[in-house]
């Protein structure tokens, strides 16, 4: 069977699926884009995706729904790719979970560690995991400025139980339309390798509104991003997980972590959203949208504290990062002063 | 603390939704009306509900939301009354569940046995049943046919355990707004009786199409009508309910059950729906979205199968629905032809 025989749907089209979908599009696959977003799914019916990409710019028509058309079109996809911020996993996963044929496959395109979450409802055997590193934004219903190129856009595709299968090397085929691909048998340790440099930076960073530009020269950014990527690091190994290469560093590199090695990884995540760019919590704050931080540095930190492990850094970055979410305080520069001090006054300092 | 301080949701603006939210909102609570329809929330936001009662014509501004503006306002309510299809239940809660207060009590608007679906996602403690008789439909956005008054609009509600509690009789000071309350220590028995009638009326009706006043004329709908309510019943009393008085009968009139008391059940629910009126699987078939039939016959089918009971009407009536959902067939008055030549073919007649 064909990638082009398949069935595919892209569920949630914000920056990064309304990305993938146009490339999946483009390539001249069956694909429908499902969305949310009243707005950006009305614009995508009447005037299709337009992607600005820094070497390419894609117009294309495109086959998007609302979520209640589900129900109208009762669909048998072979293929879903669920984009959404990690607190719309379960939920979006179970609206779409009769809708996937039984042997059909299920990809989370999702930062955060919700493998779980989605084979609890679409079962493990329909579930492949992978890491994603693709930097966009949309804040205009149909228009996506995607920061990286597609040779520049990286995924890492592997089965939880780290086995390469046919079925993981079509879905590769079919992925190899939007990134560079990499087949790994250890996808979850590299999720955790992902999410230690993302509680580095979108934590921190993701608090102040600042480009990483400009936040990279805040005094005391680097040693507070070097304390919450060693409470990670320390939690993803007493979790089990085995650091995977990323952002272009070997396991070896980040597995000894000297601080060098976190702050060239923190360096290689803010090149990767580029200068200009903002990290992807401020397109949530900017938009009035609460962030999905307590599933990243919040994960770390909930873990940490069930394990007895010292997260003070990383609990005080949730902390903040609820307090914007509830609208209790702004999205403001003030916030890592604030961040700083609240490190200083708890106890367990790591 | 008084009603109005209540922070009130209704998840799903259907045609019960809406009737719901408008009732609320005109008796001036802090009522959110929450949809996957964004051509029906928009035209709430810009112009209100209009609900065409038989006796009233009610026009007024009401609060409505996308899905996705949840996470916009990140809210806290207290009550949710959750009036979506079956099948929407699980996912529609797993949205909504952390913006329910630790303390917030869940309602079911619904048809069929999803109480365990609800208590699943919000706890059994932040679960209330209800039992609904209320008749309405939404073809176009922002306007609702009512077909029941508020006088002739009946709700049974009741706590899971039986009990009659505090929160209990707060919610029917709410919902008085809207409808007769009658508490009950049997909501769950309450629901059964309810699915009883729907499966010998919502059943065979839905398949053809047809008003109510039409489709008893078709020769043998009676007929067919008494078998299905035979089989829900006995499947009913396998599973430990104990029927309630519903629809005017007493329970003990329920529980004698001769043809002709099933009859007055099915007379009496296709007077609520009114003549001239089409049955709620109907509206679904017409606007080409399936129906929830698989959770009231297709129940009655599953459950005899486990447990041995013979349930060839309910399995047919579930099997030509799944057929009309997945654009196989149309809803057409010949199905009923179908129906009874399934019926006469299948094994296990009772």
């Amino acid at each position: 069977m064909s990638i082009k025989d398949k069935k595919i749907a892209v569920l949630g089209a914000g920056a990064n699926g309304s990305s993938v979908g146009a490339d999946l599009t483009d390539a001249g696959l069956d694909v429908t884009i499902i969305d949310q977003w009243p707005a950006h799914v009305e614009t995508m019916k009447e005037n299709g995706l337009d992607i600005k990409m820094p070497d390419k710019h894609l117009q294309i028509p495109v086959n998007a729904w609302h979520l209640c058309e589900l129900a109208e079109h009762v669909p048998a996809f072979d293929v879903v790719f669920l984009v959404v911020k990690s607190y719309d996993t379960r939920w979006m996963t179970q609206l779409i979970e009769p809708y996937l044929k039984e042997d059909g496959v299920f990809i989370g395109l999702q930062n955060g560690m919700n493998n779980e979450t989605i084979s609890d409802v679409v079962g493990v055997e329909r579930t492949i995991g992978a890491v994603v590193e693709l930097s966009a934004e949309i804040f205009t219903p149909g228009i996506v400025k995607r920061d990286t190129t597609r040779p520049g856009t990286w995924f890492g595709l592997g089965e939880l139980d780290g086995t390469i299968t046919p079925r993981l090397e079509m879905v590769k085929e079919i992925m190899e339309n939007v990134a560079t691909i990499t087949l790994t048998e250890n996808v979850e340790g590299a999720k955790w390798t992902k999410l230690i440099c993302n509680t580095m930076t979108m934590g921190p960073i993701g608090l102040t509104g600042l480009k990483n530009w400009d936040a990279r020269k805040l005094p005391g950014m680097f040693d507070m991003a070097v304390a919450l990527g060693r409470e990670s690091m320390t939690v993803g190994k007493a979790l089990g997980y085995e650091m995977q290469p990323v952002f272009g560093m070997t396991a070896e590199e980040f597995s000894g972590a000297s601080d060098e090695i976190l702050i060239k990884a923190m360096e290689a995540l803010m090149n990767h959203v580029g200068k200009e760019g903002v990290t992807a919590p401020i397109h949530d704050h900017i938009k009035g949208r609460k962030s999905e931080m307590s599933l990243i540095n919040g994960i770390v930190a909930s873990k940490g504290e069930e394990l007895g492990i010292p997260v003070t850094c990383n609990a005080a970055v949730t902390e903040i990062d609820r307090r914007i979410n509830e609208k209790e305080i702004e999205m403001d520069v003030s916030n890592f002063g604030l961040l700083k001090s609240m490190v200083e006054s708890l106890p367990n300092r790591a | 603390m008084a009603i109005t301080d209540n922070k009130i949701a209704v998840l799903g603006t259907g045609s019960i939704g809406s009737s719901v939210g408008a009732d609320l909102t005109h008796a001036g609570l802090d009522v959110t009306l929450i949809d996957q329809w964004p051509a029906h929330v928009e035209a709430m936001k810009a112009n209100g509900l209009h609900i065409q009662f038989p006796d009233e014509d009610l026009n007024l501004p009401v609060a409505a939301w996308h899905l996705c503006e949840l996470a916009e306002h990140v809210p806290e309510f207290d009550v949710v009354f959750l009036a979506v299809k079956s099948y929407d239940t699980l996912w529609m809660l797993q949205l909504m569940e952390p913006y329910l207060k630790d303390d917030g009590v869940v309602i079911g608007l619904q048809n069929a046995m999803n109480d365990e679906r609800i208590s699943s996602v919000v706890g059994v403690e932040r679960t209330i049943g209800c039992v609904v008789e209320l008749s309405a439909e939404i073809f176009t956005p922002g306007l609702v046919k009512r077909d029941t008054t508020r006088d002739r609009t009946w709700f049974g509600l009741g706590e899971l355990d039986g009990t009659i509690t505090p929160r209990l009789e707060m919610v029917k000071s709410i919902m008085e707004n809207v409808a007769k309350i009658t508490l009950t220590n049997n909501v769950e028995g309450g629901k059964w009786t309810k699915l009883i009638a729907n499966c010998m009326t919502m059943g065979p009706i839905g398949l053809t199409g047809l008003k109510n006043i039409d489709a008893r004329k078709l020769p043998g709908m009676f007929d067919i009508a008494v078998q299905l309510g035979r089989e829900a019943m006995a499947v009913g009393d396998a599973l430990g309910y104990e029927l309630e008085p519903i629809l005017g009968l007493t329970a003990e009139e329920f529980a004698g059950a001769d043809d002709d008391v099933l009859i007055k059940a099915m007379e009496t629910l296709m007077n609520v729906v009114g003549p001239a009126s089409v049955t709620a699987p109907i509206h679904d078939h017409i606007k080409g979205r399936k129906s929830d039939m698989s959770y009231i016959n297709g129940l009655v089918a599953e459950k005899g199968e486990e447990f041995g009971i013979p349930v060839t009407h309910n399995a047919a009536v579930a099997e030509i629905d799944r057929r009309i959902n997945e654009h196989e067939i149309p809803m057409d008055d010949s199905n009923f032809g179908l129906l009874k030549s399934m019926v006469d073919s299948l094994p296990n007649r009772v």
